[in-house]
């Protein structure tokens, strides 16, 4: 399997001394779905935002794609965030534009300023969007102001505009923290089916330990900055759940059944 | 109840403050205070025999200086939207970069709200002599320190998360300006943008009268030569535009905002 990330011994302290990451080594292959599960202020986070350096590291190496993130110029740093797609928990869209405009803000780093300000996009990059659009069956609503779509819409949309970058990687904060059961199901399988079907890798953050048994290929387990588990989800036992959320697996199960 | 003892009693201590201080200010300033009751009826009949009815004649020329007027207007808050987004851009706490120029464009900015029309339009005066392109000025200069100042706050209200989003996808800053931030604050940016030539309107009668453009030359004209009959049509004239206008920007700012 060829490798697209490699994370090596990366280490995160905020200004306020908080060890957000601590000897933090991960890697990420072609057509994986990875999750990342771990209580809140786990650095999960942190972790993702780090890949494509919207947060700094402070010790450490990341590879992605061949290219080193940390040492990466600005040149090399646009290119890497290029290449890497990211779904937002709050779907992080402009809602007074259009659809099909905020599918194209993925295609923004190919463009020049002048180019965007009049929204010259190119014939191609607009018949990509639409056609990924219409796979995520939003084609009808491509000229709609996205603050008038449903949640599971918007991030859909979120999602199309990752897609829409080509990526090499997807990352996904949380995408399904703020949806309904029923749109969280779409979600994954949305995620699911396009690491199948386009190999491209997807590492998730989530907060439901059943979503990530169900849908993952590989899980991690975090726990105040340090990775305690990663393999495969058939071997997330009870034991290992509870290292991660420092608490019984009924309890956690019981705490979930009352929040929803 | 000595809760609300305290609050009645706090209530009529203020009532006391005001009133003495009413009375204190009045005698300070020599303020007639019977005189100003009894004459009342007087000043009303002087104000009837004054300015009514009002003059017609004029009416076309006031028209037609108060169409100057507009264009002032419009053309202040125009230079001032402009200016006024460029810097608020600048100061905003999400889009600020620079921190000398964010310092040197909030002291700019401050300077010019903080010094009154009349004051610019005396102080330009030496510079500029008299005329509409004075006028222009000093309703530019007012526009920009209002705009720079309501624009960065509507900047700073905006919610980030696009901006995170855009930058994770490669864009360049402009691009984030244009693609996130102005589309998220356009609402905001025609509504002050409206409210800014509304205020225009009604200052630049003012700056009018002292820098001798539009329909303020005119109203100073009247007042020095004693045509009241004519002062008064013209006042009513721009009360009527401030009306219209008043109604019409905040039709259009509650379509904006749906």
């Amino acid at each position: 399997m060829t490798q697209v990330l490699q994370m090596d011994s990366v280490y995160k302290v905020y200004d306020n001394k908080i060890k957000a990451l601590e000897n933090v080594s991960v890697e990420v292959h072609v057509g994986e779905l990875v999750s990342i599960i771990g209580p809140s202020g786990a650095g999960k986070s942190t972790l993702l935002r780090t890949i494509n350096r919207m947060i700094d590291v402070t010790e450490g190496n990341i590879i992605f794609n061949g290219v080193d993130v940390v040492k990466a110029n600005k040149k090399e740093l646009k290119t890497i965030r290029k290449n890497i797609g990211m779904v937002f928990q709050h779907y992080n869209l402009v809602y007074r534009s259009s659809v099909l405009e905020n599918v194209l803000h993925g295609r923004l780093a190919n463009y020049t300023w002048y180019q965007s300000l009049f929204k010259q996009y190119r014939k191609e990059d607009i018949d990509s969007a639409m056609s990924i659009l219409k796979m995520l069956g939003l084609e009808s609503r491509a000229y709609d102001r996205c603050s008038k779509l449903s949640g599971g819409q918007k991030q859909r949309v979120g999602i199309a505009r990752a897609l829409v970058q080509n990526p090499k990687m997807i990352l996904c904060d949380e995408p399904i923290a703020s949806l309904d059961p029923q749109s969280s199901k779409v979600i994954m399988e949305y995620l699911k089916d396009i690491v199948q079907t386009t190999k491209i890798p997807c590492l998730v953050n989530l907060h439901q330990v059943d979503v990530a048994i169900h849908y993952s290929d590989r899980i991690i387990g975090m726990h105040q900055g340090e990775i305690v588990f990663n393999g495969k989800p058939s071997e997330l036992t009870d034991e290992v759940i509870e290292k991660i959320y420092g608490v019984k697996m009924e309890e956690l199960i019981s705490q979930e059944n009352h929040s929803r | 109840m000595s809760y609300l003892n305290k609050k009645r009693n706090q209530l009529i201590i203020g009532l006391f403050i005001l009133l003495f201080g009413t009375i204190l200010i009045g005698n300070m300033i020599s303020f007639e205070w019977i005189n100003s009751i009894t004459n009342f009826s007087k000043g009303v009949s002087r104000f009837i025999e004054l300015y009514l009815p009002p003059d017609l004649t004029n009416l076309n020329a006031m028209i037609a200086q108060m169409g100057i007027t507009i264009l002032l207007a419009a053309a202040g808050s125009c230079v001032g939207m402009i200016l006024g987004l460029l810097s608020a851009i600048a100061i905003s706490k999400k889009t600020g970069k620079n921190k000398i120029l964010k310092g040197v464009i909030r002291f700019i900015a401050s300077l010019t709200r903080n010094i009154p029309e009349g004051v610019w339009a005396i102080i330009l005066l030496i510079s500029f002599w008299f005329g509409e392109f004075l006028a222009f000025l000093v309703l530019s200069i007012i526009s920009y320190g209002f705009l720079t100042r309501v624009y960065a706050d509507a900047i700073d209200e905006t919610n980030s998360a696009c901006i995170e989003a855009l930058e994770a996808t490669g864009a360049s800053y402009w691009q984030i300006i244009f693609c996130a931030v102005i589309p998220e604050v356009m609402p905001s940016l025609i509504s002050w943008g409206l409210y800014s030539t509304e205020n225009n309107i009604r200052s630049s009668t003012i700056i009018g009268m002292l820098t001798g453009s539009g329909i303020g030359y005119l109203i100073s004209n009247y007042k020095h030569f004693r045509e009241f009959t004519s002062l008064f049509t013209a006042i009513i004239l721009v009360v009527l535009v401030i009306l219209v206008f008043d109604q019409t920007s905040s039709y259009i700012r509650r379509r904006i905002m749906e």
